[in-house]
């Protein structure tokens, strides 16, 4: 045989030991490693729920559980059913309660999760551009439905509400009320609210302590106006046959609190106060279909429209329609 | 007036020999037309609160302006001193009415080059101050800018003032025949224009209604104000939709978009319909925010089908709608220095891309919202049938100064487009104009109100709309050539001693 084919086949030979010496050093590892810290990595496990507990492995790696264990804090309850009731699953109950949706701070939220993502690996820069962008895309819709979650206002309790009569005068007297709530507070103040909101909420993002706590200060007051308004609405006798409208208007001035309320903590969720940025130019919009449905209610019942310019206005808009 | 004679000769004596008077005539004349500028009150509204910082933000433009303009007639003087010692007098005032016709037309240019701005328009639409404008009382005058437009007026104005004064400078009655013939065919020619048949291609007469409004320029409305304002609007549309085919409301009036605060897309379409049985044209500018910017949009609305066409304003007011470069960066140090953020917190306004013409089946209305009205050449685009110019002038306070050189102007393009032109103003008087430019109708005072006309549609085209100012530039470009030419001429083959023989100055 000559000599070069020699070397060749030891080369070879050489190639295939140190071959089989790094895969059976990977086996071994794999072998050895802990499930949580394998497969966390592993992007069809980052969807499972090893323990059966109601969590994934990504959900138990936010609310920082383990993954092997259904009831980390050992209170008798798992950790998913925990999540889901409002209750900290590391923390044995009675006092486990978990802060009110609305309380919930995105920022910090976002912030676990990103973290949570990049010790999973999903987020580190060595990962599959496909894990990367779908870890980023999970954490985002997240944030929109905590978003949506702690800036839209829960359903109205009819329970609450005080009901009068559908008699005419009933009707007429409950209008007068609303409308002018509606003209004063509510489109009076969002004529400018748009416009004026974007500048104080400006300020929250510059270096200056005296503008920063202006921004807080005006939206702290908007969400006591708004207050003020919806106690007033809470407290006014509705006729049975306007409840519908009633909700509407109710919703509207709980969107204006939830919302001036996150603004005014924009320092503490800055997220959160995005949204809600987003939300309030919005709510503008919100008030055109009530102002309609109040007109057209107002025609169809034959009452005679509250009083102030806007009612005229819009009366005089709608004629013959 | 032997003073006047003495301070005369030794500002002429000044070097550049010649410039200086007419320089300071146009720093005197330019400060009378530009003096609008002081009636900007909107800078309290612009977060600027002490009268001083108003004045020196005002003061700095104004100077530029005034002192920029007026480089032009100091170089005009300039010129026409330097040849008259080298013409002969006929040939010297038709250079002289040539060559400020080149000027004018270049200032035209260098008002725009000089407040140029991010979605700034380049073009010779800058023609305020432009001598024609005061000549138009004197329909013969104005009339003919059907024929040649402003710049041939420049040229027949300055002819004739150039061959009137080298006539009373003329002792020796050298050149009395030459000088009166000119003087005469200026004549002649006004006259001969101003009798001379036009072929009017007349369609049909149309009742149109301004709607005029006073809606003060605030940063921030209360809401009775906006009640009141838009309460008006509705009252006012209702009673012009009853006998009028074209409605017009002003620039900026907002009608369309604050009806869409209140009323659904169904309702807004309910509300158009409800109006009159007939169909009715309604223009309504809005000042609307898109991805690119603000635009000053005016929509053309079928109140029986709904937005029909829209045009956005394209010649945006440098300082108003555009930030000068000129202007940003002292304005931004300025900001640097005083903690205030006007400049940088302004929203920019974007020009449009469109024509201004609005079409409707088979009509054309041509559209010049406010400052577009200054420009002969935007006007003249796509020969329209009927002209309207929206203006507000709430931001200058309804100053008379610029309001009455806007109606100048307007007059001067509907003489020269022949056409009938309208014009809706806030914080202004509204007016309906004729095809020649006469007043026909106009609003008896400021407020909010109704001014009704019937107008013409008409399809004429003069010789300005199809042929613009080219024919009277190239003629005065020829002139200046061979002013040039000969000067070339005169240089080489003169004797030193001719020069003090034609001396008129």
């Amino acid at each position: 045989m000559p000599i070069k084919i020699k070397i060749f086949i030891s080369f070879l030979g050489l190639v295939a030991v140190s071959l089989a010496y790094l895969g059976l050093k990977n086996l071994k590892i794999d072998s050895n490693i802990k499930p949580n810290q394998a497969n966390i990595n592993a992007p069809l496990e980052r969807d499972a729920d090893w323990d059966n507990d109601g969590l994934t492995n990504r959900e138990e790696s936010y609310w920082n559980t383990d993954p092997n264990n259904p009831d980390t804090d050992g209170d008798g309850y798992l950790d998913g059913e925990e999540v889901a009731s409002g209750h900290d699953p590391l923390k044995p109950g009675p006092d486990d309660k978990l802060p009110a949706p609305e309380d919930l701070n995105i920022t910090d939220k976002v912030s676990a999760l990103m973290a949570a993502g990049y010790y999973a690996g999903d987020l580190s820069t060595d990962t599959e551009p496909e894990v990367y962008n779908k870890a980023l895309a999970d954490i985002s819709t997240e944030m929109i439905l905590d978003g949506i979650q702690t800036l839209t206002p829960n359903d109205i309790d009819v329970a609450k509400i005080i009901f009068s009569s559908d008699s005419k005068s009933a009707q007429e007297t409950y209008l007068n009320v609303v409308g002018t709530i509606i003209q004063v507070d509510l489109w009076g103040q969002l004529v400018n609210e748009p416009r004026v909101a974007g500048i104080k909420f400006s300020e929250f993002f510059t270096e200056n302590s005296q503008r920063v706590s202006d921004g807080e200060r005006y939206f702290t007051d908007n969400t006591n106006h708004y207050q003020q308004v919806l106690d007033k609405l809470n407290s006014t006798p509705v006729p049975p046959s306007w409840l519908d409208i009633h909700k509407q208007i109710l919703s509207n001035v709980q969107t204006l609190i939830i919302n001036h309320k996150a603004l005014s903590q924009t320092n503490e969720d800055p997220l959160k106060s995005v949204l809600a940025m987003s939300n309030l130019i919005s709510v503008y919009q919100d008030i055109q279909p009530t102002l309609i449905n109040l007109t057209r209610k107002i025609k169809e019942n034959n009452l005679n429209p509250p009083n102030g310019q806007l009612w005229s206005l819009v009366n005089s808009l709608t004629s013959g329609f | 007036m032997a003073k006047i004679g003495r301070i005369f000769k030794k500002i002429n004596q000044l070097k550049p020999s010649g410039f200086w008077p007419g320089f300071l005539v146009g720093l005197v004349y330019f400060s009378y037309i530009f003096w609008w500028f002081w009636s900007v009150h909107h800078l309290a509204a612009s977060g600027i609160e002490s009268g001083f910082l108003a004045f020196l933000i005002i003061l700095l433009p104004f100077i530029i302006t005034v002192t920029g303009v007026s480089l032009f007639w100091g170089g005009f003087s300039y010129i026409a001193v330097k040849f008259s010692r080298r013409l002969n007098v006929a040939p010297l005032s038709i250079f002289i009415a040539g060559t400020f016709v080149l000027l004018e037309y270049a200032r035209a240019w260098f008002f725009g080059i000089l407040w140029f701005g991010k979605g700034s328009l380049l073009g010779p639409h800058w023609t305020l101050g432009n001598l024609a404008y005061l000549f138009t009382s004197i329909s013969p005058i104005r009339e003919s800018s059907a024929w040649w437009g402003i710049y041939g007026i420049d040229f027949l104005v300055l002819l004739f003032s150039t061959a009137l004064f080298l006539l009373i400078r003329d002792r020796r009655r050298k050149h009395i025949k030459s000088l009166t013939l000119v003087l005469f065919f200026v004549i002649a020619i006004f006259i001969a224009v101003n009798l001379a048949p036009q072929r009017v291609f007349e369609r049909n007469e149309t009742t149109v209604s301004v709607i005029q409004t006073k809606k003060f320029l605030k940063t921030f409305y209360e809401p009775d104000e906006l009640l009141d304002d838009f309460g008006k609007k509705i009252e006012l549309l209702k009673e012009a939709a009853k006998n009028s085919e074209i409605i017009v409301f002003p620039e900026n009036a907002d009608f369309s978009k604050t009806l869409s605060g209140f009323l659904d897309n169904s309702s807004v379409q309910k509300f158009f319909n409800n109006l009159s049985d007939n169909k009715v044209l309604i223009i309504d500018g809005n000042r609307v925010t898109d991805e690119k910017g603000i635009k000053s949009k005016t929509l053309l609305i079928d109140s029986k089908r709904g937005v029909a066409d829209f045009y956005d304003k394209k010649l945006l007011t440098p300082g108003g709608e555009s930030l000068p470069y000129i202007a940003a960066l002292p304005l931004l140090a300025f900001e640097k220095i005083t903690g205030n953020n006007f400049v940088s917190s302004g929203t920019n306004y974007t020009g449009g891309t469109e024509n201004n013409i609005l079409y409707h089946n088979d009509l054309k209305v041509g559209l010049a919202v406010c400052s577009d009205i200054i420009s002969p050449d935007l006007i003249r685009n796509n020969a329209p049938e009927l002209l309207i110019n929206t203006n507000n002038l709430a931001v200058f306070n309804g100053n008379p100064l610029i309001a009455g050189q806007l109606l100048s102007i307007a007059r001067f393009r509907a003489a020269e487009n022949g056409k009938y032109l309208i014009i809706s103003s806030n914080f202004g008087f509204s007016h309906i104009i004729d095809p020649l430019g006469n007043i026909v109708k106009s609003a008896d005072s400021t407020g909010y109100q109704i001014l009704t006309g019937n107008v013409v549609l008409n399809q004429t085209r003069t010789w300005y709309n199809k042929l613009g100012d080219w024919p009277i530039l190239l003629l005065s470009l020829v002139i200046f050539g061979f002013g040039l030419i000969k000067l070339r001429n005169t240089r080489l083959y003169n004797s030193p001693d001719a020069d003090q023989n034609k001396n008129f100055y």
